[in-house]
């Protein structure tokens, strides 16, 4: 019997390697797939009427943009300029899983004395950017995070947890290693300029590791929360990531990958698993002041090294280090809102963005995602 | 034996999960395609050259060159682009059957500067940066707008550069150039353009 439940889990772990990988090499191809419309278009001979632009004066033809499709996630500014930036993210997680199957509660406390239920968590994010060079753009970025946990108990009682806080402050470099939107030689693609950009983050932990509030019973006081209830990591992260930007007239495209690993373990004696992300999107222009983009994640998220302390791995499964790791593609859609100042490229934009999971392959009992919201402003001078 | 139950286990796990992630797969999928299928395909040749050939279209109406240059009243104004054609179709559709100051517009393609003939405004393509000086050198003289999109090419005497700023088209003009060529440059055009000089010592590049 022991031997058949682990050949179960091993045969459920080879499925599930193959439809995680298969998802991740989706979202990998997704840009080249997309890339060939604009080429077999052009292979067709399909020509349309063009836009006839002899009508307009030399000042209304001045006010034309080249590349009329705004870019989002990871981005580059120009030379000397700014981008002062705020984001909203409301994420909602609700009911657990092991692997890739939904449990319930009374799965979960056949093994725990308490289930977390649902968690939600709110995100209010600054930053601000500033193009060095057209080639190399610094950001630094400080978010504000509110969790809030529900809990379901074996006797039945239930209880909610929460922390607020600023989260850990990160900065970044990004760097453009290959095209240039400005550079003419990329202008001789009908489907665009393509650019590589070379991403370098540090994370520095000023967020708190030690938040703290009353558990199921409140006579004994505030307990340490357990590790998804924490605002920072704790540690130093470096992020090193690569992003490919693609753009025509009426679309823009992205692939990126970016790995965060943990310097070093924290002040509660563990370190938060290293995270690999890929993602992609593609933008459709639909008026000079509109786009709507799609969007895929995959994130592989490592288990916790080390342990702290203060939390009893046997009492809720968010406690365990080892139930942190899952496998995740989320999909997105959004629209992206351009409000054009008079001045070249300067401006706002508002982005508002809906997601849910495609696939969670979850160390659990884990709760998972279940969806999230994200509106942005950004404002270029 | 070992074989048989993880590919039964196999199977039955996959069928639960290919519903649910195959069917989102194909949903997005055929979001994507139907966006992309109202697409225009502008895309064929660049926005930006598109901007481009509408600009050389207006320049034209601000730009006076000798009578000499034209046989009579009603004469086209010869474009004439040499090296790689960045503008495709787009100059013939976007010139044809239209009329600037009485004048049609006729365009002329060359591969070598040896084989240019009568023009009125010379594009030079950026394939011809390695041959700038050649070219400038041997248009001396002649009342030829000449219009490019690369560095340094007003300062090397080329009339019109056009450059990008920030994701929009702007435009330098060589006065001293265009002087040396007898063109009348109207001044409305001037105050939207970045006015550059002749350098003193050319070829230095
Ligand atoms: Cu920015």
């Amino acid at each position: 019997m022991l031997t058949d439940g682990f050949k179960e889990r091993f045969s459920g772990f080879i499925t599930l390697r193959r439809n995680f990988f298969r998802s991740v090499i989706i979202a990998t191809l997704l840009p080249i797939w997309v890339t060939m419309f604009p080429l077999g278009s052009t292979l067709a001979g399909a020509a349309e009427p063009q836009h006839d632009l002899t009508d307009l004066s030399l000042e209304e033809l001045m006010d034309l943009d080249v590349f009329s499709v705004n870019v989002l996630g990871t981005h580059t500014h120009l030379e000397d300029e700014w981008m002062l930036g705020y984001q909203y993210m409301f994420m909602s997680m609700d009911g657990n899983r092991n692997g890739t199957q939904k449990i319930s509660d009374q799965d979960v406390l056949k093994d725990f004395m308490v289930a977390p239920t649902n968690m939600t968590t709110q995100m209010h994010m600054i930053g601000v950017m500033h193009g060095l060079s057209d080639d190399l753009t610094l950001m630094v970025m400080l978010p504000y995070i509110k969790k809030s946990m529900d809990h379901i108990t074996k006797a039945g009682g239930r209880f909610t947890t929460d922390s607020e806080g600023p989260g850990d402050l990160k900065l970044s470099a990004t760097y453009t290693f290959y095209g240039n939107v400005k550079r003419d030689a990329f202008h001789a693609t009908p489907w665009g300029p393509h650019r590589l950009l070379l991403d370098i983050g540090l994370s520095i932990p000023t967020g708190s590791i030690d938040e703290k509030d009353f558990l199921a019973n409140p006579t004994m006081g505030k307990k340490q929360l357990p590790y998804p209830m924490q605002l920072g990591s704790g540690t130093f992260d470096l992020s090193p990531g690569m992003t490919y930007l693609g753009q025509s007239e009426n679309w823009a495209w992205m692939a990126e990958a970016v790995i965060t690993s943990r310097l070093g373990k924290n002040s509660n004696n563990y370190r938060l698993g290293n995270l690999y992300h890929i993602s992609s999107w593609l933008a459709r222009k639909v008026t000079d002041a509109l786009s709507l983009f799609i969007e895929m994640d995959g994130d592989i998220l490592e288990n916790i090294e080390g342990a702290d302390p203060a939390l009893n791995p046997t009492l809720v499964p968010t406690a365990d280090p080892g139930r942190r790791g899952g496998k995740s593609v989320d999909l997105s859609v959004g629209v992206n809102i351009y409000l054009p100042a008079d001045e070249v490229n300067k401006g706002h934009r508002i982005v508002i963005e809906g997601g849910f999971p495609l696939y969670d392959s979850l160390d659990g009992p884990q709760l998972n995602m279940a969806w999230m919201l994200n509106v942005g402003w950004a404002w270029t001078f | 034996m070992f074989l048989t139950q993880t590919v039964t286990a196999i199977r039955s796990r996959r069928i639960r999960l290919k519903a649910g992630f195959v069917s989102s797969l194909i949903l997005f999928i055929a979001v994507c395609t139907l966006a992309v299928a109202p697409m225009s395909v502008r895309g064929q040749t660049p926005r930006e050259y598109q901007i481009k050939a509408a600009f050389i279209h207006n320049f034209v109406k601000f730009i006076e060159w000798p009578a000499h240059t034209f046989p009579e009243k009603t004469s086209p104004v010869i474009l004439c682009i040499i090296g790689k054609d960045p503008f495709g179709a787009v100059l013939e559709s976007m010139m044809g059957g239209k009329t600037i100051k009485g004048r049609g517009m006729v365009i002329r393609r060359f591969e070598r500067i040896e084989d240019l003939g009568h023009c009125h405004i010379l594009f030079v393509s950026s394939s011809e940066r390695g041959s700038l000086t050649q070219i400038l050198v041997a248009l001396q003289g002649l009342s030829l707008l000449t219009i490019g999109e690369m560095d340094a090419f007003a300062e090397s005497g080329g009339i019109i550069n056009f450059i990008l700023k920030r994701s929009r088209i702007r435009f330098e003009i060589n006065v001293d150039a265009a002087a040396l060529s007898g063109l009348k440059i109207s001044s409305k055009l001037l105050s939207l353009a970045t006015v550059v000089r002749n350098t003193p010592h050319t070829g230095s590049e």
